[in-house]
């Protein structure tokens, strides 16, 4: 009765065995077929990735007596020695519970001596990130300077925790998480050896579920088998590990696009009945979400993590009924909920209130569906502002009108007053339109002002002398861009602007520092007026 | 004694049996689920199983069920913290036990209760052991947060997630504790969430369906502050039972929540419909979603230990004026 757990059984004893990492493999093996490996790696990368099982094969692939191509032979006296744990050359340590600077000094201590069968001593330091930072620097010189005797393996999942010094002393690796097809390929293959047969379904959806880590594919795989089930296909999985039917994700899915709270609220009262845990139920919800966002920018269903075959073909359509910052803005409720469940002694009520939340605009808090409420305000607001405008318009219309009688002008715009010298009537409104168009600076800037007619395609704005700054802001080219804009918007005809500076109580005049004599020629002759300001 | 004991849990038992009988046992496996659903008991009579060289516990008399029973069988090694966090400590005195072979059988079990209570430390500190301890030894944990634990630790483990009891099957389970009044029966159902060792001891505890109903009474009036005062005073003397009240009162307001929405039937505190109705008809839905928002807050709060006092104060201040 020597079971032992998938993982450990299937442990690669190769580096051909070896899922994936062709780049830390394809190194490794050329030091080892080199004959000259450095004295200390450092193998990185999440868990399940293949640090330890790689430390192990170069452990025993730099010591083994008849290496084939840089792989271990696995059938000379030191491999199997090492594989059953006879050679005492390879040591492998727990830096986790052996993390002092005392277990390190032991280490330094018996390194001098030479290897009593191997090659090499190797020392496999796994978990190398809970060393005390006493235990890392007590590494320090050992680490550089190793007898050429000794070889080191440090594994972490934290590379991150390790002082620079250390780093800088190490061949580091960095092992990749390993790809679905990758991970699936594998669990294929030991479901074969086990005798069991796994459907590619449901080996697809096991290898999402590891998320780049087959130790836990595997992991899922041994509590599938060890139901006696088979064939293990996806509904058998979805059993073992309490994950929600297809129709139940897809119905929530529905309810949370439709905006349907009754139903919504409904859904989570079934999965309740049926004791289906709501964490996983969680997940493949915020998969499903996810995966619509993938179809919605990519358009294809390549890159889909949910497995099921109705997933996939309600995919499209679902994809059709959400926008994209709706499917955003669901994924963070719903991701947001998935990280308050683990503290939430309340997790039903929590779940309602979030699907509530997300399918009821006017009950979000997060920031989207306030931007989403600010805009519909906006929105009217605006359309409030048009409707006044449009009447004004009408009314300054008849004004007209009735002023011309039906005399008809050959001017462009019907609203607009003809030129005539004196003041520019239309001034206030556009003061207005700057400001409803958000340019407060310049609205502020312009209050107070007036506009006077200097020919028949120029208007000039009064601004009092002593007032530089006003000058300075409104002379900017793109402000008077927006003055001219805005004049246009509010009379129909595009007029140039300038700046004339006024004496105070003088707003009329139009410039002191010009003699009269000039003023009145240019009146008269309907000259543009250029006022150059230094 | 043995896994047939276990009531419920059907399919987890069956699958646990299976893996005996078929010599598949691995060496580390977690049961997770809410607290009250029978974690322990399951990893208990698991190991049981396992220890006993005969493979049948129900039955047995050898040395290793008898002291099993007893408690003083050697090959098993329960973990057992009074503190609030399992240290670095207590898993290092662990390992140290694993390295002796076992006393009677070919297997020993280690059970670590609470497994989620582990420092990150003491995980980290696991971890090799729980990786490739010595081919006789079995490591059980359990935890009511699987997810809280490194996910190191959780991808070298089988977990068995222990799913809450179906409405029906709580139902039948506390049948003969029930009250009369089918209605209230139904609330203590819904409660529960599906943990029995809840139902019951709620059902048997008749200071709880006083504490819910003085609750409940109170809640009607949120804007009169007497009243919030009482509530104060409840939670001051019934510290203890504070998670309960906290429930409790979210219950209500959830239920309020579902009657604005028009659904009458799913509710837990079916029995006070009419209460209920009347403090939804005072309130709009988006005062009763901070109210719950408040209240998940402070709850979250009081484990990081927050001044009682203040919390209370603050939450009561907040329910009243949202």
């Amino acid at each position: 009765m020597n079971h032992q757990a998938l993982y450990r059984k299937y442990r690669p004893k190769t580096f051909d065995d070896v899922v994936e990492q062709q780049h830390v493999v394809t190194t490794l093996k050329n030091t080892v077929i080199s004959g000259k490996p450095a004295h200390a790696y450092l193998f990185c990368g999440t868990r399940g990735t293949g640090k330890t099982t790689m430390a192990k094969i170069l452990a025993r692939a730099v010591n083994c007596l008849n290496p084939k191509d840089g792989n271990p032979c696995n059938v000379c006296d030191i491999c199997t020695g090492i594989l059953n744990g006879t050679i005492l050359d390879v040591i492998e340590m727990d830096a986790a519970s052996n993390n002092s600077v005392d277990n390190v000094r032991d280490i330094i201590d018996e390194m001098v001596y030479t290897p009593s069968q191997a090659a090499y001593k190797v020392y496999i330091i796994d978990e190398v990130h809970m060393l005390s930072s006493g235990a890392f620097n007590a590494l320090l010189k050992t680490l550089e300077e190793p007898p050429s005797h000794v070889l080191f393996i440090l594994a972490t999942t934290e590379p991150h925790k390790l002082p620079a010094t250390v780093l800088s002393r190490c061949q580091r690796f960095d092992f990749h998480r390993i790809s679905t097809n990758g991970i699936m390929e594998r669990l294929l293959l030991i479901a074969k050896e086990a005798g069991v047969t796994l459907t590619g379904e449901a080996a697809h959806f096991l290898a999402s579920l590891a998320e780049g880590a087959l130790r836990d594919g595997i992991s899922l795989l041994d509590q599938c088998i060890s139901t006696g089930r088979n064939p293990l296909d996806l509904k058998c999985v979805y059993d073992v590990l309490g994950i929600a039917r297809s129709e139940l994700v897809l119905a929530a899915a529905d309810c949370l696009i439709g905006r349907d709270e009754k139903k919504a609220v409904q859904t989570i009262e079934r999965l309740y009945s049926e004791g289906k845990d709501l964490a996983q139920f969680l997940q493949s919800i915020i998969r499903l979400f996810r995966d619509i966002l993938v179809y919605k920018t990519s358009g294809s269903l390549d890159n889909i993590l949910s497995a099921g075959e109705k997933e996939k073909e309600q995919i499209p359509r679902l994809a059709k009924e959400l926008s994209m910052t709706e499917a955003l803005s669901i994924i963070k409720e719903l991701s947001d909920l998935e990280a308050g469940m683990k503290w939430s002694s309340n997790p039903r009520i929590l779940t309602e209130m979030t699907f509530l939340r997300v399918c009821t605009r006017e009950l979000g808090r997060e920031d989207d569906s306030l931007s989403d409420r600010i805009r519909l305000l906006e929105d009217r607001i605006r359309h409030l502002e048009d409707n006044i405008k449009i009447k004004t318009e009408n009314y300054r219309h008849e004004i007209y009108k009735q002023e011309q009688g039906e005399e008809k002008k050959a001017d462009d715009f019907p609203a607009a007053e003809p030129f005539k010298e004196g003041s520019f009537a239309e001034w206030d409104s556009v003061l207005n339109e700057l400001r409803s168009a958000g340019k407060m600076t310049l609205f502020t800037s312009l209050a107070g002002t007036d506009a006077v007619w200097i020919d028949k395609n120029t208007i000039g704005i009064v601004i009092p002398e002593e007032e530089a700054f006003r000058k300075r802001v409104i002379e900017k080219a793109e402000n008077l861009e927006a003055i001219e804009n805005a004049v246009e918007s509010s009379r129909g005809q595009r007029l140039n602007v300038r700046i004339i500076p006024a004496k105070k109580n003088d707003k009329n005049e139009n410039n002191a520092d010009i003699p009269d004599t000039v003023l009145d020629f240019v009146k008269k002759n309907g000259i543009k007026l250029d006022i150059v300001d230094e | 004694m043995g896994l047939n004991k276990i009531i419920g849990q059907k399919a987890l038992v069956s699958q646990l049996k299976k893996i005996l009988s078929e010599g598949r046992l691995g060496h580390a496996y977690a049961f997770s689920g809410p607290e009250g659903i029978g974690k322990h008991t399951v990893a208990l009579e698991f190991a049981h199983e396992i220890l006993c060289p005969f493979g049948k516990p129900d039955s047995c008399g050898c040395v290793s069920c008898r002291t099993f029973a007893e408690g003083t069988n050697p090959d098993f090694y329960e973990v057992i913290t009074d503190k609030s966090s399992i240290g670095i400590d207590t898993i290092r005195a662990l390992q140290e036990h694993v390295a002796n072979r076992p006393a009677y059988g070919h297997k020993k079990v280690y059970f670590i209760d609470g497994a989620d209570m582990m420092t990150v430390q003491a995980q980290n500190c696991l971890l090799k052991t729980l990786e490739e301890p010595p081919e006789y030894a079995v490591i059980i944990l359990s935890a009511v947060n699987y997810e809280a634990l490194l996910p190191t630790i959780r991808s070298r483990t089988v977990n068995f997630r222990m799913e809450p009891y179906s409405e029906d099957e709580i139902r039948r389970i506390v049948m003969p504790l029930a009250p009369k009044n089918k209605n209230e029966l139904d609330f203590y159902v819904k409660f529960s969430r599906g943990i029995p060792g809840k139902a019951v001891r709620m059902l048997e505890e008749s200071s709880f369906r006083d504490l819910r109903d003085q609750i409940i009474g109170l809640l009607k009036k949120p804007g009169d502050f007497s009243q919030m005062e009482k509530v104060r005073k409840i939670l001051n003397e019934n510290k203890d039972d504070f998670t309960e009240i906290i429930d409790i009162i979210m219950s209500v307001y959830r239920d309020c929540l579902m009657v604005l929405m028009g659904i009458e039937n799913g509710l837990i505190n079916s029995d006070k419909k009419d209460i209920i109705k009347e403090i939804a008809s005072a309130c709009s839905k988006r005062k009763l979603m901070d109210r719950l928002a408040a209240l998940e807050n402070m709850q979250r709060n009081f484990r990081y230990n927050i001044n009682y006092q203040l919390g209370i104060d603050v939450l009561l201040l907040e329910i009243q004026e949202v």
